[in-house]
């Protein structure tokens, strides 16, 4: 079959490669029908995160049709119509019980890596490097899917393919970061990053309940976006001070939530780029943590800071005195998003969730690597872009 | 083979784990003779004792491992399931050189990887496999190797 693989730092090819196998029997293999680039393939093609191997698979935001069942698959059929969650999680641990499935025990194979960075080992991911389990990415014509009872989804007749995809990683993940930020009726939710993640964030914001979503970027298309598909007010930061804005906008108290969805290579106006930038280059921090510092001083006193952005390790000038003089909650997660995608999936099909303006650029999966050029460079007001395995 | 099992710690709950749980730390830093025993390697399982380890049977992993390791199983608080310990007897089991660490073949990386996929048997009856995996060509880089390595010894190593 045909593959998009990381063959080095920055460098991606599509390649000719076996087809992947049942290799447990609660395993399916999906024909993949569409597959998007997401925020944190980036981190991953630029070396931010070192656990790739030339000729792995990326991919991870993904949905299809059911092709092949293990024996011990109960719910799925061959010609079933799915998307699957990004993380891979066997919905029977104590960690799948308490519904925190991005951690679930027994989802990474290979979990000395982890353990080493972060003490402990999160679940695997699809196409997430070999720190996540080394489980091949789903930009391939074919993908084998492991504990498909728990994170295959049949994907409901009234909503479309390109609808559906985004319920598998960006919309779940938007969803993870209202719903453990705790983000409650009448709050007025801050969140920084307009893409495929922000926004979705954003219409999960809405989805609890908020009475006010600003989305913060300096995209001026992804603000739009934001504004005409997630009806959230936007802020661009580079023509504006965030915080002075957010305080006038909230009468002075700060936004009761802050949900931060940029991610370790987040950019920023002024002198703090350029020192943060130097020491990511050097290896003194891996990650640049900009936007996550403005949450925290935007926030309001006792409010609740939520990276959903990926950190790999260690961030530089962290105001930790604000996080604690403040009262504030700090949390972040992998997306949860078998807990998720069926309410997801529901709004969409009720049509009160829109994903599939994200899908900005389709293609072929035979120009992904053009494709995730433009992702990069955000060329073109390019969003997502969207790859056909099978054309 | 036959467990250790500590019948207090089902019999008396939650103040008899402390207890148990001293014991653990108590030996595991205790200098024996010459050699400092390791720590108990431990798990827990999502599953009550009874089904972790039903009349005493411990998971095939762990069974194959024979009267080299002592075992402890016992009630985790709070629901969380079954704690099982494991340690080999022999101190000097523990002790392997770094040759064998790197092939992963080490005492303590068996035990290790035992103790995951007696987890993973007991919690969803397989253990999850990721090899072989398409993936593109892979060139002969050091770096190639290092990650090989790495992810070959993925389960026996880590801070369990
Ligand atoms: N937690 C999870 O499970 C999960 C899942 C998917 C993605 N992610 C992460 O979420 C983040 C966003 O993903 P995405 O797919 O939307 O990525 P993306 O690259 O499409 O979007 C990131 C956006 O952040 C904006 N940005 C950069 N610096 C900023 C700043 N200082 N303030 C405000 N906005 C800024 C960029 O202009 C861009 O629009 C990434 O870090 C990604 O790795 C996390
Ligand atoms: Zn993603
Ligand atoms: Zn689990």
């Amino acid at each position: 079959m045909r593959a998009l693989c990381w063959t080095g730092v920055n460098k991606l090819s599509v390649e000719t490669v076996d087809d992947p196998q049942l290799l447990n029997s609660e395993d399916v293999i999906v024909k993949v029908t569409l597959g998007t680039s997401c925020g944190s393939d980036l981190h991953l093609i630029g070396g931010y995160i070192p656990f790739m191997r030339a000729g792995d698979i990326l991919g991870h935001e993904f949905m299809g049709e059911v092709v092949e069942v293990g024996s011990a698959v109960r719910k799925h059929q061959v010609g079933d119509r799915v998307v699957v969650c990004s993380f891979i999680a066997c919905g029977r641990c104590w960690y799948c019980r308490q519904q925190l499935f991005s951690l679930c025990d027994n989802g990474n194979p290979n979990p000395a890596i982890t353990e080493a960075l972060w003490g402990f080992a999160p679940g695997g991911c699809f196409g997430y490097s070999h720190a996540m389990g080394g489980h091949a990415g789903s930009h391939a014509q074919y993908v084998r899917v492991p504990y498909a009872d728990h994170g295959a989804f049949p994907v409901p007749d009234g909503v479309d393919d390109m609808t559906a995809l985004f319920a598998s990683d960006s919309a779940a993940t938007g969803w993870t970061g209202a719903d453990l930020g705790e983000v409650r009726p009448g709050d007025t939710v801050a969140v920084w990053g307009a893409g495929g993640v922000g926004q979705m964030a954003a219409a999960a914001a809405w989805a609890r309940g908020a009475e006010r979503v600003v989305v913060i970027d300096r995209l001026v298309n992804r603000l739009q976006q934001a504004e005409q598909h997630v009806s959230a007010e936007t802020l661009n930061y580079e023509e504006t001070d965030i915080g002075g804005e957010l305080r006038e906008l909230t009468g002075g108290r700060g936004p009761d939530v802050c949900i931060e969805a940029v991610g370790m290579e987040a950019h920023t106006t002024g002198p703090m780029q350029v020192y943060d930038q130097v020491k990511q280059q050097l290896r003194l921090q891996t990650d640049r943590p900009s936007a996550v510092r403005e949450a925290v001083h935007a926030c309001r006193k006792g409010g609740t800071v939520f990276t959903l952005g990926v950190f790999a390790a260690v961030v530089d000038k962290f105001p930790l005195g604000a996080v604690m003089n403040k009262g504030l909650t700090l949390r972040g997660a992998q997306m949860h998003g078998h807990r998720y995608i069926p309410e997801i999936l529901e709004r969409m099909e009720a049509g009160t969730l829109k994903t599939s303006h994200l899908a900005t650029h389709v293609m072929s999966l035979e120009d992904a690597p053009k494709g995730y050029q433009m992702f990069k460079d955000k060329e073109d007001g390019c969003v997502r872009a969207v790859f056909r395995p099978h054309d | 083979m036959r467990l250790g099992t500590s019948v207090v710690v089902g019999a008396l709950g939650v103040g008899a784990a402390a207890l148990v749980r001293r014991l653990w730390t108590r030996t595991s830093t205790q200098a024996d003779g010459a050699t400092t025993r390791e720590r108990w390697l431990v798990v827990t399982v999502a599953l009550p004792q009874e089904e972790a380890a039903p009349d005493g049977r411990l998971p095939e992993p762990l069974a194959e491992l024979g009267d080299r390791i002592e075992v402890e199983v016992r009630p985790a608080p709070g629901d969380k399931g079954t704690e099982i310990a494991a340690r080999y007897r022999d101190p000097k089991e523990e002790h392997a050189g770094l040759a064998s660490r790197v092939e992963g073949e080490s005492p303590r990386q068996q035990l290790r990887s035992a103790l995951r996929r007696s987890k993973q048997l007991l919690e969803v009856g397989e253990v999850l496999r990721v090899s072989p995996a398409p993936h593109g060509e892979r060139s002969a880089t050091p770096g190639g190797a290092l990650q090989e390595l790495v992810t070959e010894v993925g389960r026996k190593e880590g801070r369990l």
